[in-house]
């Protein structure tokens, strides 16, 4: 498995062979990169692409029917043509999902340091009378160079982090003594025998290591209590021991090793425990809780069923609304709006109360499960209050500041793109950003990287005069060299031009109609014509490619790494039951957390210790 | 008595900053006094990093003091003054934002005119990391992760200046826990900064154990059966694991042994840390949104200067404020004295407000000045250690308004670093690099190629060859030309 290339790093691979002047004019094959299936817009031999995406190829493809209202203005046709450059190569993606069951892949043993937060609910749970907040937290830096903020590999043990820990375990331990002798009564004896201790130390370690211990795990710390021990020196006895059990590795890393015979591709199954701990980490961001616990300790957690019925329970838990609520900032990028100054002090900008609304609108989707994708996509529905009703160009709702849902005037938004916070966000401080928006569309939502602007490359927008629209600026820069790469990220997002850059709807630009006409390249045989952002999202509320992409995004969210080829049917499963139009996400994320990527890893090599 | 922000308690702060009972006893350590005897000089740097802009207007010498640009016309802004070069030691009124370093002035270098444009068009409340690392950051943003290695931990790397027990000593003075360090290893990594006064008094002072100390042994004792403890777990997990996961703990067992080194050596004494407790607000762990953010900022340059004259390290840092909550304790001090508006509307130039600003301004420039006479009480060899060091105080914003821009950056800096920096009462603004451009939105910016012109970068390849680890490619992968050390910078 550690010889296999992710599908990410394929693709890297070949961006580092592009040649010519254009930024994707041309890919070259390498040999580590699969060769896209007939008919799938992919990377290909150089000078190849879909013909109708070549210069001088056929007009751009309405999607389906004629455009749908909500897109150019009324009165304003959309053009059958666009003028703007159209890619010269068809965007590379990421290899197609290939699910061979028999392949048996997995990925090697780990381990995954606990976050912040996970750190703070585990003190919390293991010691009653402990609050992690009166100490530094000793996992409180983010590290790591992704996209998401826990990452499996980028959380280590740091001289400053240990020094922290063994700080909170310091303060912690004493406490739980005191926890321990209230519920063991041996412990309050004149003198406590060694079976007590050993008892006490079984019993704390169980929770503490979120598994029974070995007799020879137990061993080291009862020596170091030292039993019997008389009762004045208990408590430092005893305390001593559990100050290093909460230091322990076993307390702070959650483990993925497997045991138990290896199946005849030498893949080892988590134990109970450890699925236990990594269901409960992966979807509450909290230690197991007692229901989970039992059902490791009584082997429960040995079939698929187990594990989704356990996952399903646990996704209806508040801990699992805050991690979706994580994962979908973290995805989507909306909380940035509060970090994009807007210089001029009209119209009222609010951005983190937009950035609520945001949330609440997701979290929304996210209880209903059903059709959660397309409605996060498309739904002309939202959550306002009074502080931002009036950036969606609402009067202040009725009945209070609390958040209302609210159905938008038809036509003006359309799921999550539309958002102001998005809009916000992906915007410069006094205009849009339509190469932000549509670089966005098409690495997030379809997977197609788009390669970062070379160095030394200053980007200028050439001074066309004060009525110059965003859409004249880009295009007239948008030649030569810089035409390949443009034409992936700006014609999508020329769609969302009926926003501007506080994320209000509008109708003109300039003293002119707004021109929201856009297109699609890479996502079929010809690229896609776009009257405007419903075009956009109807497109990719429905489309496979955006349901592979979340999924790929779920994945490295919930399993902590990029997935590899052993993961593509953990992939596909995702995607089936995010299918439309009623794709349940919690039923998804599940199908991921019950799958072979996440129950399985490869056998390790023993060393010495 | 209402406590102003410019009232602050730190004329007594030092003598009370304190573990209580059984206070402990710092050193030089025998690394310095081997150091000392090989004729090697050990310098120190401390960067003061703030938030919110530094406002060239009000860093600069009242003789070559222009009106405050504040305005939100772009148009207004003169290119062609800003493209001057200034660099003059003959001037004689410091400006009252630097009031308090007044005891320094000929100690001094101001720099101005600095560019660091990082991730393209970034312009908002502060840049983040790459205001210390000069390169883009990694997901574009104020609050994403660093791209680089902060200047910092590049002399901290340096075999020259990561002397003493600990290689730095990392602080943040910040009411809000959701604030993150601009401070970086290297990409992606970030340098994980202490909150509380207390945890840094107990991490950089309270695990070092006077060799007089009568509990020494028994502490220690107890200490090492942890350590054993958890290292025999670190081991015992370690078996089933490889390549990269056997690396993170590794990385914990090399973090063990590293405390345990320190925690296990009885030190000589040479500093003290005596006196009361911690003042109320700062007893407790970690500071609250109602910790007043003057004691926070005095209580933290006073930890650095301590762990900086007393050799536990040689490269200390403070961060204020740094992070998403850009003024919220400083906005609270302003309301203390009755002023109305946002430290953010103050620095935009709103209000009448520019007095309070620069008192804020000050109460920072008082702290450096505590920081210099502290390092300036210590001797090493035949000269104190201040007459050895640098301290950078800068901002992670740079431009006008306090942010829009990034394209000319200022900071002050108070020492010579053992007579290696033009530190001379030295006011140098070297032209701007930008010669033209939307200065708020940052767009259509172009850059001039002029010689005097440079990139922020620069100061620090600057300060580097000041300090004895010499670099002329700091910033290199950054987005501004690095043209390595300012010649006008270094004596």
């Amino acid at each position: 498995m550690a010889k296999k290339r992710s599908s990410v790093t394929r693709v890297l691979a070949a961006f580092l062979v592009v040649s010519g002047t254009g930024c994707l004019g041309q890919i070259a094959e390498d040999q580590g990169a699969e060769r896209p299936k007939p008919g799938v817009a992919g990377v290909g031999p150089a000078g190849s692409g879909p013909a109708s995406a070549r210069p001088g190829a056929s007009a751009p493809q309405a999607p389906g029917a004629a455009p749908a209202p909500g897109g150019a203005q009324v009165g304003q046709p959309a053009p059958a043509v666009v003028p703007e450059p159209v890619n010269t190569a068809a965007p590379p993606r990421l290899a197609p999902l290939v699910c061979k069951p028999d392949l048996r892949l997995a990925s090697p043993a780990r381990i995954w340091r606990l976050s912040a937060a996970q750190y703070a609910a585990t003190a919390r749970t293991l010691v009653a009378t402990f609050d992690p907040a009166t100490v530094s937290n000793p996992f409180g830096v983010v590290t790591g160079s992704g996209r998401f903020s826990n990452e499996a590999d980028s959380g280590g043990m740091p001289e400053l982090a240990a020094d922290q820990l063994l700080r909170a375990s310091e303060q912690a331990a004493p406490r739980a003594v005191t926890d321990l002798k209230r519920t063991l009564p041996c412990l309050q004896m004149p003198a406590v025998a060694a079976d007590c201790v050993r008892d006490a130390l079984a019993r704390f370690g169980r929770r503490a290591f979120r598994r029974p211990l070995t007799s020879d795990e137990v061993t080291p710390y009862a020596d170091a209590v030292g039993a019997p021990v008389a009762a004045a020196a208990l408590d430092a006895a005893l305390g001593l021991a559990l100050e290093a059990m909460l230091s322990s590795p076993s307390a702070v890393f959650r483990t993925e090793l497997g045991a138990g015979p290896p199946d005849a591709a030498a893949r080892l199954r988590l134990t109970p425990h450890e699925l236990a701990s990594a269901l409960s980490y992966t979807v509450s961001d909290g230690p197991p809780d007692p229901i989970l616990a039992v059902a490791a300790d009584e082997g429960r957690l040995t079939t698929t069923e187990d594990l989704r019925a356990q996952a399903l329970r646990l996704w209806g838990t508040p801990g699992a609304s805050q991690v979706f609520d994580r994962f979908a900032k973290e995805y989507f990028q909306y909380p940035l709006a509060t970090t994009v100054f807007k210089a001029s002090i009209t119209p009222v900008h609010r951005p983190a109360m937009l950035v609520t609304d945001t949330a609440s609108f997701v979290l929304d989707l996210f209880d209903k499960r059903k059709g959660f994708l397309r409605n996060l996509l498309m739904s002309g529905s939202g959550f306002v209050e009074a502080g931002t009703a009036g950036t969606y160009g609402l009067a202040p709702p009725a009945g209070g500041t609390a958040k209302q849902r609210i159905d938008f005037p038809a036509g003006q938004r359309f799921g999550i793109l539309t958002q102001p916070s998005f809009l916000a966000a992906l915007s410069h401080n006094d205009a849009n950003d339509p190469i932000k928006r549509g670089r966005f569309v098409r690495e997030s939502l379809l997977c197609q990287p788009v390669p970062a602007i070379p160095i030394g490359v200053v980007p200028v927008l050439p001074e066309l005069g004060p009525n110059a629209t965003m859409r004249e600026k880009l295009v007239a820069h948008n030649q030569d060299s810089c035409a390949g790469c443009h034409a992936l990220m700006d014609p999508i997002g020329f769609t969302l031009e009926q926003y501007d850059h506080y994320g209000q709807y509008r109708t003109a630009e300039s003293g002119r109609p707004v021109d929201t006409t856009g297109t699609l390249a890479g996502v079929g045989p010809a690229p896609l014509a776009l009257a405007g952002p419903k075009d956009l999202t109807s497109f990719l509320a429905d489309a496979p490619q955006v349901r592979e992409c979340f999924a790929r995004h779920a994945f490295r969210f919930l399993v902590g790494r990029n997935e590899g080829a052993a993961d593509d049917c953990a992939l596909q499963a995702t995607m089936a039951a995010l299918g439309n139009p009623d794709g349940d996400v919690v039923a998804a994320l599940t199908a991921m957390l019950s799958s072979e990527s996440f129950l399985y890893r490869a056998r390790p090599v023993a060393t010495k210790p | 008595m209402q406590r102003t922000p410019f009232d602050p308690p730190r004329r007594s702060f030092l003598r009370r900053l304190s573990l209580g009972a059984g206070a402990c006893l710092l050193t030089p350590f025998v690394r310095t006094m081997e150091a000392e005897a090989q004729g090697i000089v050990r310098k120190r740097f401390l960067l003061v990093l703030q938030s919110n802009g530094m406002n060239f207007e009000r860093m600069t010498p009242m003789e070559f003091r222009r009106q405050p640009f504040t305005g939100w016309n772009p148009a207004a802004w003169d290119y062609a003054t800003s493209q001057t070069l200034i660099n003059r030691n003959d001037w004689a009124s410091l400006p009252p934002a630097l009031a308090g370093l007044a005891r320094y002035q000929k100690k001094m270098l101001i720099v101005d005119g600095f560019a660091n444009r990082q991730n393209g068009m970034m312009s908002n409340h502060g840049s983040g990391a790459s205001s210390v690392t000069c390169t883009p950051n990694l997901n574009g943003g104020e609050g994403s992760r660093a791209g680089g290695q902060s200047f910092d931990q590049y002399l901290a790397a340096a075999s020259t200046m990561g002397g003493g027990v600990f290689r730095s000593v990392d602080l943040m003075a910040s009411l809000d826990s959701a604030n993150s360090s601009h401070l970086a290893y290297g990409p992606g990594s970030g340098v994980p900064l202490l909150r509380s006064p207390k945890d840094a008094l107990v991490r950089y002072f309270g695990g070092i154990r006077a060799k007089d100390d009568p509990m020494a042994a028994a502490v220690l004792a107890r200490k090492r059966r942890i350590f054993d403890l958890v290292r025999g777990d670190i081991r015992r997990l370690s078996t089933s694991l490889t390549g990269s996961e056997k690396v993170k703990l590794d990385q914990y067992l090399g973090s063990i042994e590293t405390i345990e080194r320190r925690t296990m050596s009885l030190q000589e004494t040479a500093c003290t840390m005596a006196g009361p407790p911690l003042p109320a607000g700062l007893g407790g762990t970690p500071p609250t949104i109602a910790t007043p953010i003057e004691d926070l900022v005095d209580a933290m340059l006073a930890i650095a200067s301590e762990a900086l004259a007393c050799g536990l390290t040689q490269v200390a840092s403070v961060s204020i404020a740094t992070g998403s909550d850009h003024y919220g304790g400083w906005n609270r001090a302003l309301a203390d004295v009755g002023q109305g508006k946002s430290v953010h509307a103050l620095s935009h130039g709103e209000g009448n407000g520019w007095d309070a600003l620069e008192k804020i301004f000050d109460h920072v420039a008082t702290g450096i000045a505590g920081v210099a006479d502290r390092l300036s009480a210590v001797k090493e060899g035949d000269r104190s250690v201040f007459a050895n060091s640098a301290i950078l105080w800068q901002s992670n914003n740079g431009g006008f308004h306090h942010h829009p821009g990034q394209f000319r950056w200022n900071g002050v800096i108070v020492g010579d670093a053992g007579g290696k920096l033009r530190a001379d009462g030295r006011y140098l603004k070297v032209p701007t690099s930008y010669v033209k451009g939307n200065l708020f939105t940052q767009t259509n910016m172009v850059r001039s190629n002029a010689g005097d012109a440079h990139a922020w970068a620069d100061v620090y390849c600057s300060l580097a060859h000041a300090l004895g680890a010499p670099t002329d490619s700091f910033g290199k992968l950054g987005e501004e030309p690095v043209k390595g050390p300012v010649a006008e910078m270094l004596a």
